[in-house]
Parts: C-alpha cells; structure tokens; sequence
C-alpha cells in the first residue's frame, strides 16, 4: 500500500513539487522554480528509500504526546509591547500593520 | 598562560589570583579575533555588551561571588537570542532583528557573570555542513583557511579552535556541532534531547534541535553543559521523558562498534585513525565489539523527510508581518510570498518545500508517517544494542574538512551528515573528540544512552590521556 502510494507519488512529483511550493508561500521566476522543482525531486527520490525500512505499528504509536507548557501568563501587559513593535516591519501605535485582508 | 591555550580552569585561576580581570580576558579575546577572524570569519559580530558583561563579572570577582564561568569568554551561534542584541540565523529573513529577549542558556550564562564576546556564523537556519550558506559568507577553517570550518555551527566550532574562546554554545539538529568540532579539531557535546532548554533558540526542527556545548577540551566542554543543564521556569522547554530511562552512567567500559562503519563509505585515512584510537582505548580497559546496526545507513532517508517537515512548519512564521524582512507584494497574501521568496535562501526554499511536499495531501503517509515510524524503528534498534554496550562509537565525519565550494550537490552534502544523524533521530547523547592525527582534525564520536554524558565525557577524557 505504502509502496503504490510512493510511486503514485512519484509519478505525481512535478505537479506535487508546484503544489508544495505555493503552500511554502514561495513564489520563483520560471527558471528558478524548474531548478527548485529538480532539485527537491532528487531529494524525494533519495528520501523514498524509507520505504524499504521495516516498520510495524508497534513502531508508529510510541506513545509520545506533545508537551505544552502550564497555559500561565507570566508577563506583565504591554511588558515586551515596545521592544516588539520596534521589529515590526510596520506597526501603528499598539498594532503590527499588514494588508487589509478583506 | 598563554590565552588562545588556556583552558576554562587555567583562566579561572587566573581570574582568582588577579592575575588576569574579566577585561583582560576580554582583551585577549579581541585581540586573538583582530589577528585571526579576517581569514577565519567566524565571528558576525563582537557586542558592544561584551564591555558591560566583563566589567559586571570584575565586580563579582571582587566582591567573592565568582562562580564557574564569570569572567570566562564565551562565543554564542547567532540563532541563540541574547536580548538587546542583533541575532539574524545568517538569514536576510532575519535582518536587523534585536532579541527582546534571553533564551534560558543565555540568562544561566548571565546570572554566572560569563562574558558573551560575540556571535558566531553558522549555516542559514542552521540548515546546513559547511557554513558555506550563510548571508554573511563562508567561516573558514582555522587549521587551514582554503577548507570550510564545518556546519552548521562552523562559527563556533572555529571560534574556540583559532583561540578567540575557550568556550562556545552551538546548536545540533544533524551533527551541527560533531560535525564542525571534528572539523575544527575540538570537542562538541549533543546533549540528550530535552537536557537542555531550548527557549531562545531559533527553531529548526523541534524534535531534533538541541544546544550544546563546544570546548577544546572535555572538561571544559563538560563544565558548559552542566551550568546549562536541567529545567528553569515557565518558558522551560526541558523534556523529562528521558529521565530516568536507560542505563545513564555505565563504567562497564564495553564498546561496540556498528558494522555500518565499514559500509558507509569513510576514508581509508580516518578509518587508520578510528582503528588506532579503538586500541589505545583498550589500553584504558575498554572491551571492543562489534555491533550490528544496519538501519544507520538509512538515517539520511528518514531525516531529509522529518527535518524539512518540521523545518517547513517552524519557518512558517516568517511572514514579513511582525519581525525581520519584509517585502512588498500584491495584498496580503503577495507580501507574504515576496518576503519568504526573496528573504529565503536557496537551500532554506528546497527544504521549506521538501518538507511542505511530504506532509502535504497524498504524500503524508508515504513519506513523513513512514519516516515517523522508521525513525522509532532506528530509536529502537539503537537501544536494544546499548543494553549490551555502555557506548557506540564511529567516526564523527567520512574524512577530514573539505574545500570550500567542494560540495555544490545538496545531496553529497547530506551525505557528509550521515554519521550523526542518528543521534538526533533516536535523541540519545553524542560526543566529538579529536583523535590524534597528523595533519587535518578528524573527530571520534561516542554515542551513549539517554542521560550518559558522564560516560560520554569520561570516554572523551580516555581519548584525550590516551
């Protein structure tokens, strides 16, 4: 199963590779992104060889769980405001500035 | 004492003798960089605050309250945030970005009145193992400027090699500190994972990124870690899962060697070496066997899937909207695109959409749920043999620094990580210490249970007597 679906990608790798790059929110030049696009199907394809590794699901459910911090605020209102807005790109009086989404 | 020498307790004596100030020291350090870091390159910046820092340590010295660090000079990779000063990940992404904050290991260096010279250059978002991907340019080896100083903390690791500093923080995600240190000719420790808080470094892969120490000598390397060690507050990202498992400090001296050392291609040189030291260790009462681990040689596959993908979602934040670089672009959206298009480097952008692609809609289970159980499989095999040895060892790299430029293909470049990508992979603790050679540095690695850094630093200190 996991076999057909690695090839069904590989089969699929450009059109994967384009779909990837705008999800990373990266945009190139016609050129850039065909080199972009060979290059990171390279990368897949030495990366497939996971595929030959033996795993079961005793090894998948390793009984991790994500570890958060007690949700607890420690600082004072404002406390880190100004250094903040001073490396905002943008900002106006207590905001960040960007684009108007809608 | 002879400054680019000395050892951590060599200035602590001299600090305690008055001998020497915490300025002098200072001094010392900028004058090594003045003569040396034009070739070199591994220092981005030397802070105005190192002053400040130098006096604050000469008034704890005088006033008795000296503890193991204060006054000592330490270099810092320029992904660990140190508040009021610039930290960019040698990244355009990052430009001009003054930390509002301390990460933990910086304000333990604070309260013990260390004096933090500078930081250091390192591989974009420390993706990388040479130091050669970098906005500010390649950092050169001090044992010969033609060849790279290693990665991604090449900075570090060549700080403390040409002398500037006895001591310096790095981080390893792959083998960014082993790597540069076997490079360097030094010591580099990766700590267990959750050893040491990793609030105030700037995230590359979250289940693999550790900071450790890089020292020219074990007990050096050795004091940093544990002045750094152990949880610390609400922002603590110490992991305790790892606590209380394994063997920790095992003194059965029973080495086991993997059959992937004579598969994964290292040079016939660096073997001589390996094989060299592994009988003077056996001088020192250590037992050699041989281990079976096949699945090291498939770190490479498993890593360049979870890496990229945990790259992908940490880089994510970099939008141009509330720090670093911004570039504009068509509405919201094209901003978003314009900054990471054009702040990003090249190696950042394929791993970024590596990482996207194999968690990514009918790729995920192929690759990163694969790679997730492959890499357990590798976590696994690794602990089943630690319960026969007290510790594997391997050569840290497959041969000494190469020239600059040398390596343009990103896969041969992986390929230079594929001795220390397991200790990420399965977490476990690994030293780099120089093996005695001739000519160019080549490290030995010794990799030990969860928590055995003692085990590691005595094996390291074996190594160094030997």
């Amino acid at each position: 199963m996991n076999e057909s679906k690695a090839e069904d990608s590989a089969n699929n790798a450009p059109d994967g590779v384009k779909r990837a790059i705008g999800l990373a929110l990266l945009e190139k030049d016609a050129e850039a992104e065909a080199r972009l696009e060979g290059e990171v199907e390279k990368i897949l394809a030495f990366v497939s060889e996971v595929q030959s590794i033996a795993t079961n699901d005793a090894t998948q459910d390793n009984g991790k769980v994500n570890i958060f911090r007690n949700d607890v605020v420690t600082v004072e209102a404002g406390e880190y405001r100004e250094k903040m807005l001073a490396q905002a790109p943008g900002s106006f009086k207590q905001w960040f500035l960007s684009k108007k989404i809608l | 004492m002879q400054y680019e020498k000395a050892t951590v307790q060599d200035m602590r004596e001299v600090l305690a003798k008055g001998d020497s100030s915490a300025i002098d020291l200072l001094k010392e350090a900028k004058r090594v960089i003045a003569e040396k870091d034009g070739e070199v390159k591994a220092f981005v910046e030397v802070f105005d605050s190192a002053e400040e820092d130098a006096k604050r340590a000469d008034t704890m010295l005088k006033e008795g309250r000296a503890m193991p660090l204060t006054g000592i000079p330490i270099a810092i990779k320029d992904n660990i945030c140190i508040a009021g000063n610039t930290v960019t990940a040698a990244s355009k992404m990052l430009e001009g970005f003054v930390s509002p904050y301390d990460a933990t290991v910086t304000a333990r260096l604070r309260a013990q009145g260390a004096v933090l010279v500078g930081r250091t250059n390192l591989d974009e978002f420390a993706m990388g193992s040479s130091t050669e991907r970098s906005v500010y340019g390649t950092t050169y080896n001090p044992h010969d400027t033609e060849r790279v100083s290693g990665g991604s903390s090449g900075g570090s690791a060549a700080a403390v090699a040409m002398g500037a500093v006895p001591l310096a923080l790095g981080s390893d995600t792959g083998g960014s500190i082993r790597q540069p240190a076997s490079f360097c000719g030094i010591v580099g420790l990766k700590p267990t994972y959750g050893a040491l808080s990793r609030h105030g470094l700037i995230a590359l892969g979250s289940s693999l990124d550790v900071i450790g120490p890089l020292a020219r000598t074990a007990d050096d390397a050795k004091l940093l870690f544990e002045v750094l060690q152990g949880e610390e507050g609400q922002y603590d990202s110490t992991v305790e899962i790892f606590a209380g498992i394994g063997q920790k400090n095992n003194t059965e001296k029973i080495i086991g060697v993997p059959d992937a050392v004579t598969t994964v291609g290292i040079s016939q040189e660096t073997l001589d070496a390996f094989n060299a030291t592994l009988e003077r260790l056996k001088g020192k009462g250590y037992t050699v066997r041989e281990v079976s681990l096949p699945i090291m040689e498939k770190a490479g596959a498993i890593y360049y899937i979870i890496q990229p993908a945990e790259a992908s979602s940490n880089l994510a934040r970099f939008d141009g909207v509330r720090y670093g670089y911004h570039k504009d672009g068509k509405e919201v959206w094209g901003d978003y695109v314009q900054t990471r298009s054009s702040g990003f480097g090249e190696e950042v952008s394929r791993r970024i959409v590596v990482g996207s692609y194999v968690l990514s809609a009918g790729y995920y289970d192929a690759y990163y749920k694969k790679a997730v159980a492959a890499r357990d499989a590798m976590r696994q095999a690794f602990l089943k043999e630690l319960q026969e040895v007290s510790i594997l060892v391997m050569p840290t790299t497959p041969d000494i620094a190469f020239k600059e430029g040398a390596i343009q293909d990103p896969i041969a470049m992986y390929a230079e990580d594929r001795l220390t990508l397991q200790a990420n992979l399965t977490g476990l603790p690994a030293i780099s210490i120089p093996m005695a050679v001739e000519g160019l540095p080549r490290g030995m690695q010794v990799i030990g249970d969860y928590n055995s850094e003692e085990t590691l630093f005595a094996c390291a200190k074996d190594i160094e007597q030997s």
